[in-house]
């Protein structure tokens, strides 16, 4: 099974990611996390280091693809995870998109894809090209991790149109639906899962453990393995695990235009200053 | 790598575009559409103006604005193909994508197979991007995209299954042990060579007892031959890499790693180690190349002893240059453009035995000042470059022939050496009519 994890840039898609990785691991799958960003900061947590990317490896072969093993690009990491890192070009330089496309396709090329019960595909931002879109060719299901505000929900729109986009070109990818992270409430994430008819798969709650463990260089439950108490957090992402290890069909999300979305969101999201209730 | 130096010079080679030269006289009753700008349009228009084909099948579908924003490119593909199938009919169609359709993104593979369904008869998608091949390895992306028309079983295996199935339910008492036969081994050699060139190759290995000769591709796409667990593979050409692993990943075939069939001494070589693959006797083969080598006698006293450089571009380099030292000639330098350790090493050991200089990706600018240390008595180059070395002095020949020209197998030999003894000549007699 193959996921591709999408969301606004910042909104918590390594983190959630990861967590989810480690979850499916506890559960006994072989999982693989494909971080999909220039930064390549996706699979830190995971690997407790940062690893080196595709592009980097590349580039110390002299871009000789055949001196290229497979074990030279995945590592293993916490819990049995494996984890690869595409990389990208410098910031503001380049074009990330047209790496994170031709690694996708170069990883599919060395077999990798085929010796594992999950894949994830941590995608950076929105997907705004082609080539940041090209996990959803060959994604089975996509989630967009949002949290309970307007613009990341604005952003979760986008990914939906994208998901629409690849049914209508051929491909196969549903959405199986929104995380919500950093969530003190849910109400706008209910609106926007309403409107779209995309399930809501979990929500994580704002906790400073989360954050914390982001920095440190932990997932939550090697947290959990250390003694913190983070046993809630980690329950939720079993859940969403679960959730999507039985094998949901997800849906071709309706699309909501962008005044639409405005409309349907005025006054209901009056800022960050908000009380949580 | 050991032995080779590496200068990241820029690449003084055409595109794989370029290769639907002799790709779509190979491919019968097929048709090359490529989808690129109109620089590409003209790249071809202009390079490929040089041989006059009637009714060449080949075509450009050129990109506009219009498409970098269009939600699907199903419907303007739709429409170029339909107008290829009107005027040429092909039971085949390689949509050949380029630098700007990889850049950009443009997704055409769904489209290809939906069109492909429409009109009934494949339309493959194979990506020709300059960015990161030289013009002959458009061959390899072809064959790659052409590798699904192998089948995996034999006609005879599909054929005694079911014939074993259909026994099953009539049989009462004793059920009859099905006859095993022989699972044997295939022998399939790889490389868009021409017709000729591949009969004369599958005719000296049935010399030597070797019946069951396949050759892929196939110029009908109904014809290619099985490639399985139990083939082996000899490529004919150095620069089928991509081809060749995933013919080894997917399949499970051994791929031999020999020299390749140019020159006597790598078709000797060749046939001696499917002959060794095999367990056949390889003897006769030492008597053909001895053959050989004495009907190039008076080419190799031309040969021997001079100077040759290769500037690279083509990735027939190492076997040409391997074939010269087997010729007495020294190599100077051989420039190519890039290396594949795995698939060239039989080459690579014969040639840095010989301690011959290799440098993958030259630097064309150090190039010059070599050019002028070590004075060759011929360099082996593009045509760009040809015309002002040879204003500057120096003897050349054009690098480009050797994807045209038929230059495999023993009976070839004498066409290969003249490739590098022609330009000697002509130098001799404008020499000796007074011409400095």
């Amino acid at each position: 099974m193959i996921i591709a994890n999408y969301g606004k840039g910042g909104v918590g898609k390594s983190t959630t990611t990861s967590n989810l990785a480690v979850a499916m691991a506890r559960l006994g799958k072989k999982v693989l996390q494909i971080g999909c960003d220039p930064k390549s900061d996706s699979t830190f947590t995971i690997a407790g280091r940062m690893i080196p990317t595709v592009v980097e490896i590349l580039d110390k072969h002299n871009y000789h693809y055949e001196s290229i093993e497979p074990e030279d690009l995945v590592f293993p990491g916490y819990a049995g995870v494996h984890v690869v890192e595409t990389g990208g070009p410098p910031a503001g330089s380049g074009c990330g998109g047209y790496v994170v496309g031709e690694t996708v396709k170069l990883l599919e090329n060395l077999n990798l894809l085929k010796n594992y019960d999950v894949i994830f595909f941590d995608v950076l931002g929105d997907v705004v090209c082609g080539g940041f879109a090209a996990p959803l060719q060959y994604a089975d299901l996509a989630c967009v991790v949002s949290s309970n505000d307007f613009d990341a929900l604005f952003a979760a729109n986008r990914i939906c149109d994208s998901v629409v986009e690849k049914n209508m070109s051929g491909y196969k990818v549903k959405l199986a639906g929104l995380i919500g992270n950093r969530c003190d409430q849910k109400d706008l994430l209910q609106t926007f899962c309403e409107q779209t008819g995309a399930p809501l798969i979990g929500v994580v709650p704002r906790a400073e453990d989360v954050r914390q463990s982001r920095v440190k260089g932990y997932t939550l439950f090697e947290l959990e393995e250390m003694g913190e108490p983070v046993q809630e957090l980690t329950a939720e992402f079993l859940k969403m695990a679960k959730y999507l290890l039985n094998d949901p069909p997800g849906v071709i999300p309706n699309v909501i235009g962008t005044r639409e979305m405005f409309e349907i969101f005025r006054g209901e999201d009056t800022g960050h200053g908000r009380n949580s209730a | 790598m050991d032995g080779i130096q590496r200068e990241n010079g820029c690449l003084n080679t055409f595109c794989p575009i370029a290769s639907v030269a002799w790709l779509h006289r190979k491919m019968k009753d097929s048709f090359f559409l490529i989808v690129g700008t109109h620089t590409c349009a003209h790249f071809i228009q202009t390079a490929l103006d040089v041989m006059v084909y009637a009714h060449s099948r080949f075509g450009f579908a050129v990109l506009e604005e219009s498409d970098l924003v269009a939600p699907s490119m199903t419907g303007e593909l739709s429409s170029v193909i339909d107008e290829v199938v009107a005027e040429w009919n092909p039971k085949v169609i390689f949509v050949m994508t380029t630098c700007s359709v990889d850049i950009l993104k443009m997704d055409l593979e769904v489209s290809c197979k939906e069109i492909s369904k429409k009109l009934n008869f494949p339309v493959l998608l194979t990506s020709a991007s300059g960015i990161d091949g030289i013009f002959t390895q458009g061959e390899d992306k072809v064959l790659k995209a052409l590798l699904p028309f192998c089948p995996t079983v034999e006609e005879e295996e599909k054929e005694q299954s079911e014939e074993r199935k259909s026994k099953w339910f009539f049989f009462n008492k004793e059920e009859e042990k099905p006859v095993e036969k022989p699972k044997v081994s295939n022998l399939v050699l790889v490389g868009a060579v021409t017709d000729g060139t591949a009969q004369q190759l599958q005719w000296e290995l049935k010399k030597l007892g070797l019946d069951k000769v396949d050759v892929f591709p196939e110029g009908d796409l109904a014809k290619m031959p099985v490639i399985n667990e139990r083939t082996v593979v000899a490529p004919l050409q150095p620069y089928l890499n991509d081809t060749l692993a995933t013919i080894r990943r997917e399949r499970g075939a051994t791929v031999l790693t020999t020299l390749f069939p140019i020159g006597p001494d790598g078709t000797a070589q060749f046939l001696k180690d499917i002959c060794q693959h095999f367990q056949i006797d390889a003897s006769r083969v030492e008597e053909r190349e001895k053959q050989t080598w004495q009907e190039l006698e008076p080419q190799l006293q031309m040969l021997r002893g001079k100077k040759i450089m290769f500037l690279g571009d083509n990735l027939l380099e190492l076997p040409l240059a391997r074939f010269l030292t087997a010729c007495g000639v020294e190599i100077v330098e051989l420039g190519t453009p890039y290396v594949h350790s795995k698939d060239m090493k039989a080459e690579l050991e014969t040639l840095l035995a010989k301690q011959v200089p290799i440098i993958e990706g030259p630097d064309f600018h150090l190039q010059l000042k070599r050019i002028q240390a070590y004075k060759p008595d011929l360099i082996v180059t593009g045509l760009a470059l040809c015309n002002p070395l040879e204003a500057m002095g120096y003897r050349t020949a054009w690098s480009i022939e050797f994807t045209f020209a038929q230059i495999h197998g023993f009976v070839n030999a004498i066409d290969l050496i003249k490739m590098f003894t022609k330009p000697l000549r002509k130098w001799q007699a404008l020499q000796e009519h007074g011409w400095n």
